[in-house]
Order: structure tokens, then sequence, then C-alpha cells
């Protein structure tokens, strides 16, 4: 028997209206029913611990609002008026306009409405975003490839550029301070790197993405295709990178990208930080090796591009034991691979990869592998435990009587603003919340 | 006790003469005393022409586009000896959703209860060719309509979409959508068209409601703007009609239809075209083996 839940993505619409609003200067603009806005930024403001939605974002996405006149005579009129009025009250550079199920469905010709518009001083395209043809994960993909072939013009490779791809707005919920974590890791290498999303970036470094000399995709399962298509269009060669969470993923970052673009001096840098990240973490061995929490069994439940990184620090970087990394995305057969490919490489011994998108058969997994009545003395319990999770695994960690940090989507019971969990600085912080959760009832 | 209102469907290939056919079921019944009202479900929106003297009529959906509240006894237009003509009309081709735009024209109708306000005997829907999308199937389903006909001649492609719509019906019939009433079977002059509608209602088990030859009676009536039954009522051909309305007015026990399947349908299609080979040779029997 299966059981219908809530799943942890909205759909294709959702995914590009959220990344649309997180890059500088952008405005997305949905073609479609009143409701479809306001019921996305729903899901994705309040499952990524409150990011927010910016100036262009969340409810304040305008849009066409279109009602049954609309569909029945199409409502390409609405969206001109409404995308006439965007650009003439917003301060944006960029309009891009998503069409939403209902548009797609009775075949607005979008494109030739946006065409319209050219020559208006503005940028102004269409993302073809209908919620029936894919995730959020998947509009996304679709707001970025607009992004690339509509605004960023291939240009001659600057060897020192590089662009960061695979972190997806809110429901990676710690992507602003990953990929500012990121940027400055390979700033310290010597390049530059465009991240599309932080809120220092600006119009320039979204054109300057088409003279990056390397794509780092930091996700196995998303962004891989674009990069793919922008190595053809664009001419922009690309690797793909498990999101380095602590010092030993990060180190392997850096030599990893430092090889690929010829970098020398990247172990310098590696030892520099390596220094400051283990004297903090000495610090805190006085709080940790001095109670009775050292070892915990570990569970990950958390997206395709964070699953990996997150049991790998429990085992690397603490020491833990992680039993299950459950992936809770619905992913295609490619996508599939690519993720137990990498665990495989990462050589996780008695960790259980298990691709689940449903929030209570992920407990039954659980359940039935470690019956409660076993001997607790000599048996093989899953306890102590520690959940790095969803705010959807609050059942699971009673069931165990399991710590939980929230750190997948969807969050709830945090404010993220730049918090992250990547690189260096990342781990530093992952760590801090992690070991919180114990002292936090004292 | 109130009189039973009848709705009636009537589908079929584009051009087939449904619109023709229609209009004359209508012009018979109001003559036989019945007060009928003909909706047109066709963006195309010359279903009532022939009742209107030529005229086209402001549409359901083009009243709809000026004014977001309509009064539905504004889109109601007197034709021919009192029927009331109704057509639902769309957007402009290749825009917006012409099914939809049925879905709410209908809907109008029903909400503010016209059909009860005209305490009419029956509503006859003239419904666009293929049922290409939920939005043509809205007289068949939600009891809207209670019997369907479909107007089909010999043709492959117009007995083609006569199958679709018996999968409309099939796929609706067990939540309370209409039924299939018979094949009004048109344009049968020949001996071998008769032959080839029969055969068809034989396998989909349906029955022929009328066969109505093609006249150029019903040509010279449709240049005057009129109906066969108006322009020509002495004629051989009105009595046809006549015939038929009577047959619709009496008709009271539809059925689930059996459509064939696409490949079955192709097959039957195939072997009746050895067949118009073989007669068009002069082969009488055997043709197949007579190595045409």
């Amino acid at each position: 028997m299966s059981i219908i839940e809530r799943q942890r993505f909205s759909c294709m619409l959702g995914g590009a209206a959220d990344a649309v609003a997180a890059m500088p200067g952008a405005v997305p603009i949905i073609h479609g029913a009143a409701g479809c806005g306001g019921n996305l930024f729903m899901a994705s403001y309040g499952g990524s611990g409150y990011c927010g939605g910016g100036r262009f974002g969340g409810n304040g996405v305008p849009t066409s609002a279109l009602t049954e006149n609309d569909i029945v005579f199409g409502g390409i009129e609405r969206l001109e008026t409404r995308l006439r009025s965007a650009i003439e009250l917003l301060d944006a550079e960029i309009f891009v306009v998503l069409t939403a199920c209902m548009t797609e469905i009775i075949g607005d010709d979008v494109d030739g409405a946006v065409g319209r518009f050219q020559g208006c001083g503005k940028t102004v395209f269409a993302v073809s975003a209908p919620g029936f043809a894919g995730n959020s994960y998947a509009g996304y993909e679709a707001a970025l490839g607009g992004l690339f072939k509509r605004y960023i013009k291939p240009s001659p490779a600057d060897c020192r550029h590089v662009n960061l791809l695979g972190a997806v707005p809110f429901h990676d919920p710690f992507f602003r301070g990953d990929l500012e974590e990121i940027r400055r890791l390979l700033e310290s290498i010597g390049l530059t790197a465009t991240t599309f999303f932080t809120a220092d970036q600006t119009l320039d470094d979204l054109k300057k993405a088409g003279s990056a000399s390397l794509n780092i995709v930091l996700s196995p399962a998303y962004g891989v295709a674009l990069a793919a298509e922008l190595a053809e269009s664009h001419g922009i060669p690309y690797i793909v990178s498990e999101l380095p969470v602590g010092a030993e993923a990060s180190a392997e970052f850096l030599r990893k990208v430092a090889e690929r673009l010829g970098i020398e001096g990247a172990e310098a840098v590696i030892a520099r930080e390596a220094d400051r990240y283990y004297n903090y973490v000495d610090r805190a061995l006085d709080l940790i090796a001095d109670t009775d929490f050292m070892q915990q069994y570990g569970i990950v439940v958390a997206n395709a591009n964070a699953a990996l990184p997150y049991a790998r620090y429990m085992r690397r970087e603490l020491g833990w034991l992680p039993r299950y990394a459950f992936v809770t995305d619905s992913l295609n057969e490619r996508q599939r691979e690519a993720v137990e490919a990498a665990f495989a490489e990462a050589g996780m011994e008695g960790l259980a990869l298990v691709f689940e998108t449903g929030t209570t058969a992920v407990r039954k997994r659980v359940a039935l592998d470690n019956p409660p009545l076993l001997p607790e003395r000599y048996g093989d319990r899953l306890s102590p435990a520690y959940i790095l999770g969803s705010s959807m695994e609050k059942e699971l960690a009673a069931q165990l009587g399991a710590k939980l940090l929230t750190a997948s989507f969807p969050i709830t019971n945090r404010l993220v603003v730049n918090r992250g969990y990547a690189g260096y600085n990342g781990g530093l912080n992952l760590l801090e919340d992690i070991i919180t959760q114990f002292v936090s009832v004292r | 006790m109130p009189k039973k209102l009848k709705q009636i469907a009537i589908y079929g290939k584009g051009g087939i003469g449904k619109s023709t056919t229609t209009s004359n079921i209508s012009a018979a019944l109001s003559e036989a005393g019945h007060k009928v009202m003909q909706f047109g479900c066709d963006p195309k929106s010359d279903s009532t022409n022939t009742l209107r003297k030529g005229k086209y009529i402001p549409t359901v959906l083009d009243t709809l586009r000026e004014k977001s509240k309509v009064d539905a006894r504004d889109v109601v237009y007197e034709g021919y000896n009192g029927i009331y003509c109704v057509e639902a009309g769309g957007p402009a081709p290749g825009v917006g959703c012409a099914g939809r735009g049925i879905i709410t024209a209908v809907q109008l109708f029903r909400q503010q209860k016209i059909f009860d306000e005209l305490d009419l005997d029956f509503v006859i829907y003239d419904v666009l060719g293929d049922v290409v999308c939920g939005g043509f199937a809205v007289p068949v389903r939600e009891g809207i309509a209670e019997h369907v006909f479909t107007v089909s001649s010999s043709d492959f492609m117009s007995i083609y979409a006569s199958n679709n719509l018996m999968k409309g019906i099939q796929k609706y019939s067990n939540v309370g959508g209409a039924l299939l009433g018979g094949v009004i079977a048109n344009s049968i002059n020949e001996g071998y068209a008769k032959d080839i509608v029969d055969d068809f209602a034989a396998r989909t088990r349906t029955r022929i409601m009328e066969y109505v030859p093609r006249s150029v009676t019903v040509a010279q009536s449709e240049l005057q703007g009129k109906t066969t039954i108006e322009a020509a009522p002495d004629s051989a051909q009105a009595n046809v009609y006549r015939r038929l309305a009577q047959k619709i007015a009496e008709h009271e026990k539809s059925a689930i239809p059996a459509p064939m399947e696409i490949n079955e349908l192709r097959e039957w299609a195939a072997k009746w075209g050895n067949e118009l080979l073989a007669l068009q040779a002069g082969v009488v029997v055997g043709g197949e083996t007579a190595g045409i």
C-alpha cells in the first residue's frame, strides 16, 4: 500500500519563478491563472527557512492572472498589458515570461508576444514552464537555460572565470551561503565566479558567465544537462562535483578545479584553510569529547544535491556512522545513476542509499530494518541516531528518539538568511548547528 | 405534470451536412407543433443560418467577450416558425480554447435555467466534427443531452469521426453520459453507400435512423438561406426530413455503441476499399481472386 504524501518540491513553474527571482535585476512574470504564483511561493518560501522572495519574487511576482474569458479567447492581450506595465513600473533589466499549465494547454503564442517587446530597451524573453512538464528542479534548469539562450552571449573565454551551476534556489535552502563560500574558495586560488543567485551579483556578473572557461556543476543531478547544452552553445566545458561540505571535501574540490584549470598554489591555500578549520574544531572538542554524544548513527534525508555531502560530512568530519542516505527527489534514470555513481565513488560502506520520495516510507524502511524489540545492550540498535533531514522528519526523529537538524527542504523551524554548509566555513557552521542540538536543552 | 424536455446532440465530421440536417430536423419538429431550440456548438457559428434567412447571429462568446456578465436571454434569437436559435461561437482561429468556449456557453444556459423558462420540448445541440477534446464532449457528458445522433456519409473520414464520437460516448456512458440514438446516413444515393453505412452500424451495434439522399433541392434551399422544410415544403426531400424528425421525436431508448478499435477500423475500411474497386472494375463476385 502506498500513501499519498506531500512531495518535497513544487512544479516547473515554481522552480523557474524562484530561479528568476533570485537573479539580479530579473523579474519573473507568470502567464497563467491567478493563484499559481501565490501558491508556489508558499511552498518555496515556507520550505526554505523563509528565505524570502525579494523585490520581484514571492508574492510580488507579476502575473497575467487569467480568468475564464482569457482561456477561451487566448490570454495574449492580458499578458501584453501586464508586461507593458511591469516594464514601465519595475526597476529591472530582464523580464522573463513564464508560461503556466493552462497557457501551454491553449497554446498562447507567447514568443510572438515577447517578440513585440524587442527594442524596448530591456531584455524580454519567455521560458516554457508548465507545471505538468516537470518539477521545480526542471524549472530551475529551464530558467537558467533561458538566461543563457537570451541574455548571456558566448564570449572569448577568460581562463580565470568559472560559473557555478546546480545549486537550486530555495530547494537548496542554504544556496546563498553555499555559493558565497564556494566563490570565496575559488577566489582564494585566483579565480572569479558567477554564482547567478547571491546578493552581490550584478548584470555584469551574469554577462560574464558567457566568457567562463569552466562550468562547475555542484550536483550529480541538476544542471548537468544544462551544462552539456552550454558546452555546445557557448563552448564552455564542465565538470560535475559534489557540493563540498567540510575540510576534506573542500580540499578535494579545490584540487579538482585547480587541476582542471592548471592552477598552481592550491595546496598552500588548502593548508591555510585546514589550519584555521581544525583550530576551531579543536576548541569545540572540549565540549564534544567531554560529553556522551560522541558517536552517533547518521541518517540523511535530503535532495540529490545534499544527501552525499551530508553523509560524507558525518563520516569524515565527525567520525560518525551514517547508515542511511534517503534521496527524496523524483529522479530520471540518468540522474539516479549519477547519484548512485557518486555514492559508489565516495565509498560509503555500511550506508544504504535509498531513493524514496515518501516521508512515511522513509520511516517504514527504518522501522522494518530496525525492530524496536532487540535487546538494547548487545543488539545492533540504531541508537543513538542523528538525522540530517527536513522538517518532515520530525516523526522519524520521535520514532528513533533521535536528534534532528533540519538541513534539507522543507525547513520550517529555522530562519535561513545567508547561512551555508558548504566549504570550510560551512563545515564549521554545520558542526555548530549539529552539536547545538545536544546542548540547546540545557 | 411538467412536460419532459428532450435534449439531443448531433455530431459528425465537418462539412458532412450536420447543420443542414439539424436545421431541417428543428424545422420539422417545430412544424409538428413542438417548441425547439437549436444550439450551435461550433466556432464557425453558422449552424442556425438556414433558420434565420442566411443571417449570422451574435454568439454567446462574442457577447461574453464584450461584457463579463451575460444574460442568456440576450443571445437567444428567434428563427423560422419560432425556433430559438443560439450560437456558442468561439475564439478567433488559432487562438484560445474553443473547447472551453463550448463549456462556458453551455454552462451559462444551464445556470440561468433558460430551457425551463422557455418551456421547450427539444434542445438540439449541433456539435463540431470529431470529439477532439473534453470541451466538445460536454453535450455528451454530465447529463446535458440524453440522446446523441451522428451524421455520416459513406466516406471513410466521416465514418472515422462517427467512430470517434462513439468512443467518447462509450467513455462517459457509465457516469451518466448520453447514449447513442443512431446514425443519420447522409448523402446516400448509390447502393454501395447504403451497404457501407449499414455494415458500419451493424459492426458498432447501432442503427440507421434514416437514409437521407443527396439532393439538389437542399442546395437550392440553402442558397435562399432556408431549410428544405421552409423552402420546398412539398418536396420528397422535405418528407425525408419529416420522417427523420418524427423518428427522433418518438425515439426513447439509446444504447452504448461498440466503436471499432483503430486497427479494426482500418481493416474494415480496406475491405470495403477492395470491394468498391471490384465494383468499379465490373467484377461482381470473387474480386479478390480475379487479379485486380
